[in-house]
Protein backbone atom coordinates (compact mmCIF):
# COMPACT_ATOMS: atom_id res chain seq x y z
CA UNK A 1 0.00 0.00 0.00
CA UNK A 2 1.07 3.42 -0.70
CA UNK A 3 1.11 5.85 1.48
CA UNK A 4 1.78 9.75 2.30
CA UNK A 5 1.19 11.43 5.39
CA UNK A 6 -0.63 14.61 6.17
CA UNK A 7 1.15 15.39 9.49
CA UNK A 8 3.22 18.16 9.37
CA UNK A 9 6.52 17.86 7.52
CA UNK A 10 9.31 19.29 8.81
CA UNK A 11 10.64 22.47 6.80
CA UNK A 12 14.11 20.99 7.86
CA UNK A 13 13.37 17.84 5.56
CA UNK A 14 12.92 18.66 1.93
CA UNK A 15 16.67 18.17 0.52
CA UNK A 16 16.46 14.44 0.26
CA UNK A 17 13.46 12.90 -1.92
CA UNK A 18 13.79 9.34 -0.94
CA UNK A 19 11.56 10.16 2.47
CA UNK A 20 10.88 13.13 4.95
CA UNK A 21 10.09 13.31 8.64
CA UNK A 22 7.08 14.59 9.97
CA UNK A 23 4.94 15.67 13.22
CA UNK A 24 2.14 14.12 14.48
CA UNK A 25 0.69 14.28 17.81
CA UNK A 26 4.11 15.81 19.36
CA UNK A 27 5.77 12.67 17.72
CA UNK A 28 8.44 12.65 15.18
CA UNK A 29 8.13 10.07 12.28
CA UNK A 30 9.72 8.97 8.81
CA UNK A 31 8.45 8.65 6.00
CA UNK A 32 10.61 6.13 3.29
CA UNK A 33 9.47 6.69 -0.53
CA UNK A 34 9.23 4.40 -3.22
CA UNK A 35 12.54 5.70 -4.14
CA UNK A 36 13.93 4.21 -1.59
CA UNK A 37 12.69 1.46 -1.46
CA UNK A 38 15.68 -0.60 -2.83
CA UNK A 39 18.51 0.58 -0.61
CA UNK A 40 15.95 0.66 2.50
CA UNK A 41 15.42 -3.21 2.10
CA UNK A 42 19.06 -3.56 1.59
CA UNK A 43 20.00 -1.72 5.11
CA UNK A 44 17.35 -3.81 6.90
CA UNK A 45 17.89 -7.16 5.36
CA UNK A 46 21.64 -7.14 5.28
CA UNK A 47 22.40 -6.62 8.50
CA UNK A 48 23.82 -3.63 8.62
CA UNK A 49 20.87 -1.75 10.63
CA UNK A 50 21.07 -4.07 13.52
CA UNK A 51 24.73 -4.24 13.86
CA UNK A 52 24.70 -0.44 14.10
CA UNK A 53 22.01 -0.25 15.91
CA UNK A 54 23.10 -2.85 18.40
CA UNK A 55 26.21 -0.89 18.64
CA UNK A 56 23.80 2.60 19.47
CA UNK A 57 25.55 4.08 16.10
CA UNK A 58 21.79 4.85 14.42
CA UNK A 59 18.72 5.68 15.65
CA UNK A 60 16.22 2.58 15.93
CA UNK A 61 13.13 2.66 14.72
CA UNK A 62 9.38 0.50 14.66
CA UNK A 63 8.01 0.24 10.87
CA UNK A 64 4.54 1.46 11.63
CA UNK A 65 1.86 -0.59 9.80
CA UNK A 66 0.02 1.42 7.58
CA UNK A 67 -3.29 -0.19 7.79
CA UNK A 68 -3.40 0.38 11.55
CA UNK A 69 -2.13 4.05 11.12
CA UNK A 70 -6.30 5.54 10.26
CA UNK A 71 -7.08 3.12 13.72
CA UNK A 72 -4.79 5.02 16.13
CA UNK A 73 -5.84 8.09 14.38
CA UNK A 74 -3.31 8.88 11.75
CA UNK A 75 -4.66 11.35 9.00
CA UNK A 76 -2.72 9.38 5.89
CA UNK A 77 -3.76 9.18 1.89
CA UNK A 78 -3.29 7.09 -0.56
CA UNK A 79 -0.58 8.26 -2.61
CA UNK A 80 2.40 7.13 -5.06
CA UNK A 81 5.39 8.52 -2.85
CA UNK A 82 5.15 6.19 0.38
CA UNK A 83 6.76 2.52 1.20
CA UNK A 84 6.87 2.44 5.05
CA UNK A 85 6.25 4.90 7.81
CA UNK A 86 8.80 4.75 10.39
CA UNK A 87 8.81 5.66 14.25
CA UNK A 88 12.27 6.24 15.22
CA UNK A 89 13.29 7.05 18.71
CA UNK A 90 12.09 10.29 19.75
CA UNK A 91 15.19 12.63 20.28
CA UNK A 92 14.57 14.32 23.45
CA UNK A 93 16.30 17.85 22.83
CA UNK A 94 17.29 18.83 18.74
CA UNK A 95 20.53 20.40 19.07
CA UNK A 96 22.67 21.48 16.06
CA UNK A 97 26.36 21.37 14.98
CA UNK A 98 26.79 25.28 16.27
CA UNK A 99 25.67 24.72 19.93
CA UNK A 100 28.12 21.96 20.03
CA UNK A 101 31.86 22.15 21.97
CA UNK A 102 34.96 21.10 20.16
CA UNK A 103 34.53 17.25 21.33
CA UNK A 104 31.27 16.97 20.71
CA UNK A 105 31.65 17.83 16.90
CA UNK A 106 34.76 15.88 16.90
CA UNK A 107 32.85 12.39 18.10
CA UNK A 108 30.17 13.17 15.57
CA UNK A 109 32.94 13.67 12.93
CA UNK A 110 34.34 10.02 14.32
CA UNK A 111 31.13 8.82 14.39
CA UNK A 112 30.04 9.50 10.12
CA UNK A 113 33.46 7.68 9.76
CA UNK A 114 33.03 5.13 11.92
CA UNK A 115 29.22 4.29 10.24
CA UNK A 116 30.33 4.50 6.58
CA UNK A 117 33.32 1.99 7.32
CA UNK A 118 30.75 -0.38 8.86
CA UNK A 119 28.67 -0.03 6.04
CA UNK A 120 30.86 -0.26 3.52
CA UNK A 121 31.48 -3.85 5.00
CA UNK A 122 27.92 -4.73 4.73
CA UNK A 123 28.26 -2.93 1.00
CA UNK A 124 26.18 0.23 1.77
CA UNK A 125 27.76 3.52 1.77
CA UNK A 126 26.86 7.42 3.21
CA UNK A 127 25.36 9.41 0.08
CA UNK A 128 25.54 12.85 2.71
CA UNK A 129 27.53 13.27 5.64
CA UNK A 130 25.59 16.14 6.82
CA UNK A 131 26.50 17.46 10.78
CA UNK A 132 22.73 17.69 11.11
CA UNK A 133 22.36 13.78 11.08
CA UNK A 134 23.80 13.68 14.29
CA UNK A 135 22.26 14.39 17.43
CA UNK A 136 22.87 13.78 20.98
CA UNK A 137 20.65 11.29 22.85
CA UNK A 138 21.96 9.50 25.96
CA UNK A 139 25.34 11.50 26.25
CA UNK A 140 26.54 9.74 22.96
CA UNK A 141 26.03 10.67 19.68
CA UNK A 142 23.89 9.21 17.68
CA UNK A 143 22.82 9.32 13.25
CA UNK A 144 19.36 9.78 12.84
CA UNK A 145 19.12 10.00 8.95
CA UNK A 146 18.11 6.41 7.78
CA UNK A 147 17.66 7.44 4.31
CA UNK A 148 21.25 8.36 4.25
CA UNK A 149 22.31 4.74 3.70
CA UNK A 150 23.08 3.64 -0.13
CA UNK A 151 24.31 0.36 -1.93
CA UNK A 152 27.74 0.85 -2.34
CA UNK A 153 28.78 0.74 -6.02
CA UNK A 154 32.64 -0.16 -6.28
CA UNK A 155 34.52 2.48 -7.86
CA UNK A 156 32.42 5.14 -7.35
CA UNK A 157 34.07 8.57 -5.80
CA UNK A 158 32.24 9.56 -2.35
CA UNK A 159 29.80 12.08 -3.28
CA UNK A 160 29.41 12.94 0.51
CA UNK A 161 33.73 13.94 0.93
CA UNK A 162 32.72 17.71 0.09
CA UNK A 163 30.08 17.80 2.82
CA UNK A 164 32.00 16.17 5.51
CA UNK A 165 35.24 18.40 5.17
CA UNK A 166 32.77 21.39 5.30
CA UNK A 167 30.69 20.28 8.12
CA UNK A 168 33.50 18.51 10.20
CA UNK A 169 37.09 18.87 8.86
CA UNK A 170 37.41 22.64 8.30
CA UNK A 171 34.90 24.30 11.93
CA UNK A 172 36.92 21.47 13.95
CA UNK A 173 40.35 22.62 12.52
CA UNK A 174 39.48 26.33 13.02
CA UNK A 175 38.76 25.33 16.46
CA UNK A 176 41.76 23.61 16.92
CA UNK A 177 44.35 26.08 15.14
CA UNK A 178 42.70 29.54 14.89
CA UNK A 179 39.70 30.18 17.83
CA UNK A 180 37.34 27.87 19.31
CA UNK A 181 34.37 30.05 18.42
CA UNK A 182 34.65 30.04 15.06
CA UNK A 183 32.46 27.22 15.05
CA UNK A 184 29.69 29.95 15.26
CA UNK A 185 30.74 30.29 11.29
CA UNK A 186 28.11 27.12 11.24
CA UNK A 187 25.59 29.11 11.74
CA UNK A 188 26.04 31.48 8.86
CA UNK A 189 26.68 28.81 6.11
CA UNK A 190 24.12 25.97 6.74
CA UNK A 191 26.17 23.79 4.40
CA UNK A 192 29.34 23.70 6.21
CA UNK A 193 32.35 26.23 6.34
CA UNK A 194 32.83 27.42 2.60
CA UNK A 195 36.41 25.43 2.09
CA UNK A 196 38.04 28.90 0.89
CA UNK A 197 37.18 30.80 3.72
CA UNK A 198 38.55 27.64 6.11
CA UNK A 199 41.68 27.94 3.98
CA UNK A 200 42.22 31.27 4.65
CA UNK A 201 41.55 31.49 7.96
CA UNK A 202 43.71 28.89 9.19
CA UNK A 203 47.30 29.40 10.02
CA UNK A 204 49.66 28.82 7.34
CA UNK A 205 51.66 25.88 9.16
CA UNK A 206 48.59 24.14 8.54
CA UNK A 207 49.30 23.32 4.88
CA UNK A 208 52.84 21.55 6.58
CA UNK A 209 49.90 18.88 7.85
CA UNK A 210 49.39 16.53 5.01
CA UNK A 211 45.70 15.82 6.05
CA UNK A 212 44.84 19.58 6.19
CA UNK A 213 46.56 20.49 3.12
CA UNK A 214 44.77 17.92 1.12
CA UNK A 215 41.81 17.88 2.39
CA UNK A 216 41.31 21.95 3.18
CA UNK A 217 43.64 23.83 1.33
CA UNK A 218 44.52 21.95 -2.00
CA UNK A 219 40.49 20.92 -2.11
CA UNK A 220 39.39 25.03 -1.70
CA UNK A 221 41.78 25.35 -4.55
CA UNK A 222 40.64 22.85 -6.82
CA UNK A 223 36.88 23.91 -6.32
CA UNK A 224 38.21 27.20 -7.33
CA UNK A 225 40.09 25.98 -10.45
CA UNK A 226 37.12 23.18 -11.56
CA UNK A 227 34.70 25.32 -10.69
CA UNK A 228 33.52 26.37 -13.88
CA UNK A 229 34.93 23.35 -15.79
CA UNK A 230 33.65 19.94 -16.79
CA UNK A 231 35.87 16.54 -16.79
CA UNK A 232 33.75 14.02 -17.34
CA UNK A 233 35.25 12.44 -13.67
CA UNK A 234 32.11 10.40 -14.04
CA UNK A 235 33.86 7.85 -15.62
CA UNK A 236 36.70 8.00 -12.67
CA UNK A 237 36.90 5.32 -10.53
CA UNK A 238 38.26 5.01 -6.98
CA UNK A 239 38.79 1.67 -5.55
CA UNK A 240 37.03 0.53 -2.31
CA UNK A 241 41.26 0.29 -0.95
CA UNK A 242 41.45 3.90 -1.69
CA UNK A 243 37.92 4.75 -0.68
CA UNK A 244 39.14 2.71 2.80
CA UNK A 245 42.28 4.66 2.24
CA UNK A 246 40.25 8.55 2.42
CA UNK A 247 38.14 7.60 5.12
CA UNK A 248 40.85 6.07 7.37
CA UNK A 249 43.19 9.44 6.62
CA UNK A 250 40.04 11.99 7.57
CA UNK A 251 39.60 10.02 10.70
CA UNK A 252 43.52 10.57 11.40
CA UNK A 253 43.03 14.02 10.37
CA UNK A 254 39.43 14.44 12.87
CA UNK A 255 41.59 12.85 15.89
CA UNK A 256 44.85 14.23 15.43
CA UNK A 257 42.83 18.08 15.91
CA UNK A 258 43.03 18.59 19.60
CA UNK A 259 41.67 21.76 21.54
CA UNK A 260 42.17 22.04 25.15
CA UNK A 261 39.96 24.24 27.59
CA UNK A 262 42.25 26.80 29.40
CA UNK A 263 41.66 30.07 31.15
CA UNK A 264 38.84 31.24 30.15
CA UNK A 265 35.66 32.94 31.76
CA UNK A 266 34.04 30.77 33.56
CA UNK A 267 36.88 27.58 33.80
CA UNK A 268 37.76 28.08 37.12
CA UNK A 269 34.57 30.11 38.37
CA UNK A 270 33.92 27.49 41.39
CA UNK A 271 37.31 28.63 42.57
CA UNK A 272 36.26 31.93 43.36
CA UNK A 273 32.98 32.44 43.76
CA UNK A 274 30.80 34.90 46.22
CA UNK A 275 30.14 31.37 47.75
CA UNK A 276 31.56 29.37 51.10
CA UNK A 277 31.67 25.91 51.25
CA UNK A 278 29.04 25.65 53.65
CA UNK A 279 27.18 28.66 51.64
CA UNK A 280 28.15 26.41 48.61
CA UNK A 281 26.61 23.33 50.11
CA UNK A 282 23.49 25.23 51.55
CA UNK A 283 22.39 25.97 48.22
CA UNK A 284 22.66 22.78 46.29
CA UNK A 285 20.61 21.71 49.28
CA UNK A 286 17.74 23.98 48.49
CA UNK A 287 17.95 23.61 44.66
CA UNK A 288 17.76 19.74 45.33
CA UNK A 289 14.37 20.29 47.69
CA UNK A 290 13.17 22.73 45.33
CA UNK A 291 13.77 19.98 42.18
CA UNK A 292 11.68 17.26 44.12
CA UNK A 293 8.99 19.86 45.09
CA UNK A 294 8.25 19.99 41.48
CA UNK A 295 8.98 16.42 40.11
CA UNK A 296 10.20 17.97 36.65
CA UNK A 297 10.55 15.34 33.69
CA UNK A 298 12.58 17.95 31.97
CA UNK A 299 15.24 20.63 33.22
CA UNK A 300 16.93 23.12 31.49
CA UNK A 301 19.99 24.71 33.64
CA UNK A 302 20.77 28.00 31.85
CA UNK A 303 24.29 29.41 32.51
CA UNK A 304 24.89 26.11 33.67
CA UNK A 305 29.19 26.47 33.67
CA UNK A 306 30.80 22.63 33.85
CA UNK A 307 27.19 21.46 35.45
CA UNK A 308 26.95 21.34 38.72
CA UNK A 309 23.76 22.00 39.56
CA UNK A 310 22.55 20.29 36.26
CA UNK A 311 23.94 17.21 37.91
CA UNK A 312 21.37 17.70 40.95
CA UNK A 313 18.63 17.22 38.76
CA UNK A 314 20.30 14.63 36.13
CA UNK A 315 21.56 12.64 39.58
CA UNK A 316 17.37 12.40 40.48
CA UNK A 317 17.20 10.82 37.00
CA UNK A 318 15.42 13.65 35.44
CA UNK A 319 17.04 14.42 31.55
CA UNK A 320 18.55 18.00 32.04
CA UNK A 321 20.05 20.21 29.05
CA UNK A 322 22.99 22.13 30.38
CA UNK A 323 23.53 25.85 28.69
CA UNK A 324 26.66 27.96 29.20
CA UNK A 325 28.29 30.30 26.57
CA UNK A 326 31.45 29.55 27.56
CA UNK A 327 32.88 26.67 25.56
CA UNK A 328 35.58 25.52 27.48
CA UNK A 329 32.76 25.23 30.70
CA UNK A 330 30.94 23.26 27.60
CA UNK A 331 33.59 21.17 26.78
CA UNK A 332 34.42 19.96 30.35
CA UNK A 333 30.84 19.22 30.73
CA UNK A 334 30.69 17.21 28.07
CA UNK A 335 34.06 15.66 28.89
CA UNK A 336 32.16 14.76 31.94
CA UNK A 337 29.27 13.17 30.56
CA UNK A 338 31.60 10.87 28.05
CA UNK A 339 34.35 9.73 30.71
CA UNK A 340 31.61 8.98 33.34
CA UNK A 341 29.01 7.89 30.74
CA UNK A 342 26.35 9.96 32.14
CA UNK A 343 23.07 9.55 29.98
CA UNK A 344 20.97 12.45 31.44
CA UNK A 345 23.00 15.88 30.85
CA UNK A 346 23.32 17.46 27.35
CA UNK A 347 25.67 20.39 27.68
CA UNK A 348 25.55 22.72 24.74
CA UNK A 349 26.49 26.26 24.00
CA UNK A 350 24.19 29.09 24.27
CA UNK A 351 24.44 32.71 23.98
CA UNK A 352 21.25 33.71 26.23
CA UNK A 353 21.39 37.14 24.94
CA UNK A 354 21.66 36.23 21.38
CA UNK A 355 20.47 32.67 21.45
CA UNK A 356 19.98 30.42 18.49
CA UNK A 357 17.81 31.77 15.32
CA UNK A 358 16.24 29.83 12.96
CA UNK A 359 18.01 29.38 9.60
CA UNK A 360 17.97 27.89 6.28
CA UNK A 361 15.11 28.00 4.09
CA UNK A 362 12.21 30.64 5.19
CA UNK A 363 14.63 30.47 8.48
CA UNK A 364 12.66 27.02 9.33
CA UNK A 365 15.43 24.40 8.64
CA UNK A 366 16.77 24.65 12.06
CA UNK A 367 15.22 25.90 14.71
CA UNK A 368 15.42 29.00 16.79
CA UNK A 369 16.28 28.26 20.44
CA UNK A 370 12.81 29.54 21.44
CA UNK A 371 11.03 27.25 19.18
CA UNK A 372 12.21 24.01 20.52
CA UNK A 373 9.72 23.73 23.40
CA UNK A 374 9.45 24.27 27.07
CA UNK A 375 11.21 22.48 30.20
CA UNK A 376 9.27 21.76 33.27
CA UNK A 377 11.51 23.23 35.35
CA UNK A 378 14.45 25.71 34.53
CA UNK A 379 17.44 26.86 36.29
CA UNK A 380 18.77 30.50 36.25
CA UNK A 381 21.34 30.51 39.06
CA UNK A 382 24.21 33.43 39.54
CA UNK A 383 22.42 34.35 36.27
CA UNK A 384 19.95 37.41 36.46
CA UNK A 385 22.78 40.10 37.43
CA UNK A 386 24.77 39.13 33.86
CA UNK A 387 21.03 39.96 32.01
CA UNK A 388 20.68 42.60 33.87
CA UNK A 389 23.89 44.62 34.68
CA UNK A 390 26.10 43.49 32.07
CA UNK A 391 23.23 43.01 29.23
CA UNK A 392 21.17 46.30 30.48
CA UNK A 393 17.76 43.92 30.53
CA UNK A 394 15.31 45.29 32.79
CA UNK A 395 13.82 42.79 34.65
CA UNK A 396 9.98 42.94 32.68
CA UNK A 397 12.15 41.47 29.60
CA UNK A 398 14.24 39.11 31.80
CA UNK A 399 10.84 37.63 33.34
CA UNK A 400 8.92 37.36 30.22
CA UNK A 401 11.32 35.13 28.83
CA UNK A 402 11.75 32.75 31.44
CA UNK A 403 7.83 32.64 30.65
CA UNK A 404 8.11 31.66 27.49
CA UNK A 405 10.87 28.70 28.25
CA UNK A 406 9.71 26.83 31.18
CA UNK A 407 6.75 26.08 33.35
CA UNK A 408 8.16 26.23 36.62
CA UNK A 409 11.70 28.44 37.47
CA UNK A 410 14.50 28.15 39.82
CA UNK A 411 15.89 31.49 40.17
CA UNK A 412 18.56 33.23 42.03
CA UNK A 413 18.61 37.06 42.69
CA UNK A 414 21.98 38.20 43.33
CA UNK A 415 22.14 41.19 44.94
CA UNK A 416 24.06 44.42 44.15
CA UNK A 417 26.20 44.01 47.11
CA UNK A 418 27.50 41.08 46.46
CA UNK A 419 31.10 40.55 45.12
CA UNK A 420 30.31 39.34 41.72
CA UNK A 421 27.59 42.33 40.89
CA UNK A 422 30.14 44.77 42.51
CA UNK A 423 32.80 43.65 40.21
CA UNK A 424 30.41 43.98 37.22
CA UNK A 425 29.98 47.44 38.16
CA UNK A 426 33.62 48.60 38.89
CA UNK A 427 33.79 49.75 35.42
CA UNK A 428 30.74 51.16 34.76
CA UNK A 429 28.17 53.99 35.95
CA UNK A 430 25.90 52.56 38.09
CA UNK A 431 22.31 53.29 36.07
CA UNK A 432 20.48 50.41 37.56
CA UNK A 433 18.77 52.42 40.47
CA UNK A 434 15.95 49.19 39.98
CA UNK A 435 18.12 46.36 41.01
CA UNK A 436 16.52 45.60 44.11
CA UNK A 437 14.58 42.23 45.34
CA UNK A 438 11.41 44.50 45.27
CA UNK A 439 11.86 45.29 41.85
CA UNK A 440 12.98 41.83 40.72
CA UNK A 441 9.56 40.60 42.28
CA UNK A 442 7.40 42.56 41.28
CA UNK A 443 8.43 42.06 37.39
CA UNK A 444 8.27 38.11 38.27
CA UNK A 445 4.72 38.01 39.75
CA UNK A 446 3.88 39.59 36.26
CA UNK A 447 4.33 36.24 34.73
CA UNK A 448 4.93 33.75 37.94
CA UNK A 449 3.37 32.60 41.08
CA UNK A 450 6.12 32.47 43.45
CA UNK A 451 6.01 29.36 45.65
CA UNK A 452 8.85 29.12 47.97
CA UNK A 453 11.93 31.39 48.73
CA UNK A 454 15.12 30.74 50.50
CA UNK A 455 18.13 33.28 51.39
CA UNK A 456 21.12 31.71 51.69
CA UNK A 457 23.31 32.10 54.37
CA UNK A 458 27.03 34.01 54.34
CA UNK A 459 25.99 35.56 51.54
CA UNK A 460 23.16 38.07 50.36
CA UNK A 461 21.20 35.54 47.76
CA UNK A 462 18.13 34.68 46.98
CA UNK A 463 16.33 31.40 45.72
CA UNK A 464 13.25 31.53 44.29
CA UNK A 465 11.09 28.63 43.58
CA UNK A 466 7.96 29.88 41.09
CA UNK A 467 5.12 28.65 39.05
CA UNK A 468 3.98 29.95 35.80
CA UNK A 469 0.75 31.61 35.61
CA UNK A 470 -1.80 30.18 33.23
CA UNK B 1 31.89 4.87 24.72
CA UNK B 2 31.52 2.92 21.17
CA UNK B 3 33.28 5.69 19.18
CA UNK B 4 36.33 5.38 21.27
CA UNK B 5 36.81 1.92 20.93
CA UNK B 6 36.61 2.32 17.35
CA UNK B 7 39.16 5.35 17.50
CA UNK B 8 42.29 2.48 17.78
CA UNK B 9 41.02 1.31 14.31
CA UNK B 10 41.60 4.55 13.03
CA UNK B 11 45.70 5.06 13.66
CA UNK B 12 46.84 6.01 10.39
CA UNK B 13 51.04 5.72 10.07
CA UNK B 14 53.34 3.95 12.39
CA UNK B 15 56.54 5.26 13.34
CA UNK B 16 58.09 3.21 10.80
CA UNK B 17 55.95 4.91 8.77
CA UNK B 18 56.99 8.27 9.03
CA UNK B 19 59.42 8.29 6.06
CA UNK B 20 56.57 7.95 3.71
CA UNK B 21 54.56 10.57 5.44
CA UNK B 22 57.10 13.07 4.62
CA UNK B 23 57.84 12.20 1.03
CA UNK B 24 53.66 12.53 0.66
CA UNK B 25 54.03 15.75 2.09
CA UNK B 26 56.75 16.67 0.22
CA UNK B 27 55.50 15.83 -2.82
CA UNK B 28 51.98 17.16 -2.57
CA UNK B 29 54.05 20.83 -1.47
CA UNK B 30 55.75 20.37 -4.73
CA UNK B 31 52.99 19.75 -7.01
CA UNK B 32 50.94 22.00 -5.43
CA UNK B 33 52.33 25.76 -4.72
CA UNK B 34 49.55 26.86 -6.33
CA UNK B 35 47.21 25.88 -4.04
CA UNK B 36 48.82 28.27 -1.23
CA UNK B 37 46.46 31.09 -2.29
CA UNK B 38 42.82 29.94 -2.89
CA UNK B 39 41.00 33.00 -4.21
CA UNK B 40 36.74 33.11 -3.36
CA UNK B 41 34.61 30.50 -4.31
CA UNK B 42 31.00 31.92 -4.16
CA UNK B 43 28.07 30.18 -3.52
CA UNK B 44 26.23 29.84 -6.51
CA UNK B 45 29.03 27.77 -8.05
CA UNK B 46 28.37 24.12 -7.67
CA UNK B 47 32.21 23.10 -6.45
CA UNK B 48 31.47 19.45 -6.84
CA UNK B 49 33.92 19.12 -10.00
CA UNK B 50 36.30 20.04 -7.75
CA UNK B 51 36.46 17.80 -4.57
CA UNK B 52 35.65 15.20 -7.09
CA UNK B 53 39.02 16.14 -8.52
CA UNK B 54 40.57 16.52 -5.11
CA UNK B 55 39.23 13.33 -4.18
CA UNK B 56 40.51 11.58 -7.13
CA UNK B 57 43.98 12.67 -6.64
CA UNK B 58 44.22 12.45 -2.91
CA UNK B 59 42.85 8.68 -2.78
CA UNK B 60 44.92 7.41 -5.04
CA UNK B 61 47.91 8.34 -3.32
CA UNK B 62 46.16 7.16 -0.02
CA UNK B 63 45.36 4.16 -1.52
CA UNK B 64 48.99 3.56 -2.61
CA UNK B 65 49.81 4.48 1.72
CA UNK B 66 46.92 2.04 2.83
CA UNK B 67 48.04 -0.37 0.48
CA UNK B 68 52.01 0.03 2.25
CA UNK B 69 50.64 -0.32 5.40
CA UNK B 70 48.40 -3.06 5.07
CA UNK B 71 51.39 -4.96 3.80
CA UNK B 72 53.98 -3.18 5.10
CA UNK B 73 55.21 -6.40 6.75
CA UNK B 74 55.32 -8.27 3.31
CA UNK B 75 56.46 -5.05 1.55
CA UNK B 76 59.41 -4.74 3.95
CA UNK B 77 60.66 -8.42 3.42
CA UNK B 78 60.34 -8.09 -0.46
CA UNK B 79 62.42 -4.87 -0.14
CA UNK B 80 64.89 -6.49 1.82
CA UNK B 81 64.77 -9.49 -0.59
CA UNK B 82 65.62 -7.23 -3.35
CA UNK B 83 68.30 -5.79 -1.73
CA UNK B 84 69.72 -8.59 -0.73
CA UNK B 85 69.80 -10.05 -3.70
CA UNK B 86 71.10 -7.36 -5.61
CA UNK B 87 73.86 -7.33 -3.27
CA UNK B 88 74.66 -11.38 -4.09
CA UNK B 89 74.48 -10.33 -7.65
CA UNK B 90 76.63 -7.30 -7.43
CA UNK B 91 79.60 -10.27 -5.32
CA UNK B 92 79.08 -12.80 -7.92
Amino acid sequence: MAIESKGKVLPSSFRDPDGFIFCHEGFIFRQINHSYKADYDYLMNSGLYSVLTEKGLIIPHKEIDPSSLNNIGFEICVCGQGYKILRPEQVPFVSYPYEWCFSQLQDAALLTLNILKIALDYGMSLKDSSAYNIQFISGRPVFIDTVSFTKYREGRLWGAYRQFCQHFLAPLALMAYSDVRLNQLLKVYIDGIPLDMASKLLPFSTRFNFSLLAHIHAHAKSQRIFSRKELGLKNKRMTRLEFMALIDNLGSAIMNLTWKPTGTEWADYYNETSYTSDAMKEKMGIVSDFIDKIRPKTVWDIGSNIGLFSRIASNKGIFTVSFDIDPSAVEKNYLQVRDKKETKVLPLLLDLVNPSPGIGWENEERMSFMDRGKADLALGLALVHHLAISNNLPFRKIAAFWGRICDHLLIEFVPKDDLQVRRLLTTREDIFPAYTHQSFELEFKKFFEIIDHKNIRESERRLYLMRKLN
Amino acid sequence: MEILHHRGHMRFLHVGERFMRIVLVLFFLSVSFLFFFPQDVYAYIDPGTGSYFIQLVVATLLGILYFLKVNWKRFKSYLRMVIESKKNGDRE
